[in-house]
């Protein structure tokens, strides 16, 4: 399979329809691919817009809970105890005390919010 | 550790597309989430390498993608066997998400090299530049090109597209498409 160059001036041998593939048998081939190889333009759309119609499937759940209150811990947790141990409990998502919390992600936290940590303690 | 509420509130607008590639990425809800949340962790751990003005979302997609392919790394052995093996554990989660009629499609996408995968997530669906693909992947404007443009045909194979018209959730759609005269002439 020869690549015709582009810099040549004329080809000697006229190739009306050069083959795309020699070995495939099938005749889609032809449809998918544009000469040099790629995708149609149709193709090429459609599978951009599938991909994208997936992607926004799960786009538009938005913001799950618990990362507007990971954030939301995690500044509380270094603005109240900035000395004490900063690792932040990461997976009990459920376990979190959202009872003085805001939820709105775009408010400031403010410092009566209670840490996490201190379930055990008064 | 205190964020600028324009911080904040441009991580969290963030999140949506950023989970997205996540699951898309990994093909697991759980394995996604947890991505985002160590993504959102580490990005407000260096919040002073954040310049203000610059765009939160693809610093964060960098973050992901460096955090997955480490994670990858260490998970190699149990992922590397693929010959759609991978893949087709997907198959066994239809609580996977979306709706079913992306099934087809999500498997071929789990199915794509990882780097061509990330690529076309990248600027196909997540919407970069490709220039800004290539900053977020640390590599050449054309080496993004050319794993999109091999991503796109790799996924046509897998889903045998023969044209536009085979696209659709199912023959219902496909035919709602021929119907209305939707010509699959390459032009």
């Amino acid at each position: 399979m020869k690549e015709q160059k582009s810099g040549k001036p004329s080809l000697p041998i006229e190739q009306p329809e050069k083959p795309l593939r020699p070995d495939s048998t099938m005749q889609t081939e032809t449809q998918i691919r544009a000469p040099q190889g790629r995708l149609s333009r149709d193709v090429q759309r459609k599978l951009g817009e599938t991909l994208q119609a997936m992607f926004h499937e799960i786009v538009k759940e938005g913001v799950p809970d618990r990362f507007a209150k990971l954030l939301e811990q995690i500044e509380d947790k270094h603005q109240a105890a900035p000395a004490r141990e900063s690792t932040v409990q990461l997976t009990k998502a459920s376990e979190l005390d959202t009872t003085g919390s805001q939820c709105d992600p775009l408010a400031e936290p403010h410092l009566q919010i209670r840490k996490t940590g201190d379930k055990g303690s008064s | 550790m205190k964020l600028q509420p324009s911080v904040r509130e441009a991580m969290l607008g963030a999140v949506p597309s950023l989970r997205a590639f996540a699951i898309s990425l990994s093909g697991n809800i759980d394995r996604a989430d947890d991505l985002v949340q160590e993504t959102l962790l580490r990005a407000i751990a260096n919040i002073h390498l954040f310049q203000p003005g610059t765009n939160m979302s693809a610093w964060l997609f960098t973050i992901l993608r460096n955090l997955f392919r480490s994670e990858y790394r260490k998970r190699r052995r149990e992922i590397e066997d693929v010959d759609g093996a991978y893949a087709e554990s997907l198959i066994s989660h239809p609580e996977q998400h979306g709706r079913l009629e992306f099934e087809e499609f999500r498997v071929a996408l789990a199915k794509l090299p990882r780097d061509q995968r990330e690529a076309l997530l990248i600027v196909g669906a997540s919407g970069f530049s490709y220039e800004e693909a290539a900053a977020i992947c640390d590599c050449a404007v054309g080496t993004i090109k050319s794993r999109v443009n091999r991503a796109r045909a790799r996924l046509s194979d897998l889903l045998s597209i023969r044209n536009a018209d085979d696209f659709g959730p199912d023959h219902t759609t496909r035919a709602i498409l021929t119907a209305g005269g939707r010509g699959a002439d390459r032009r």
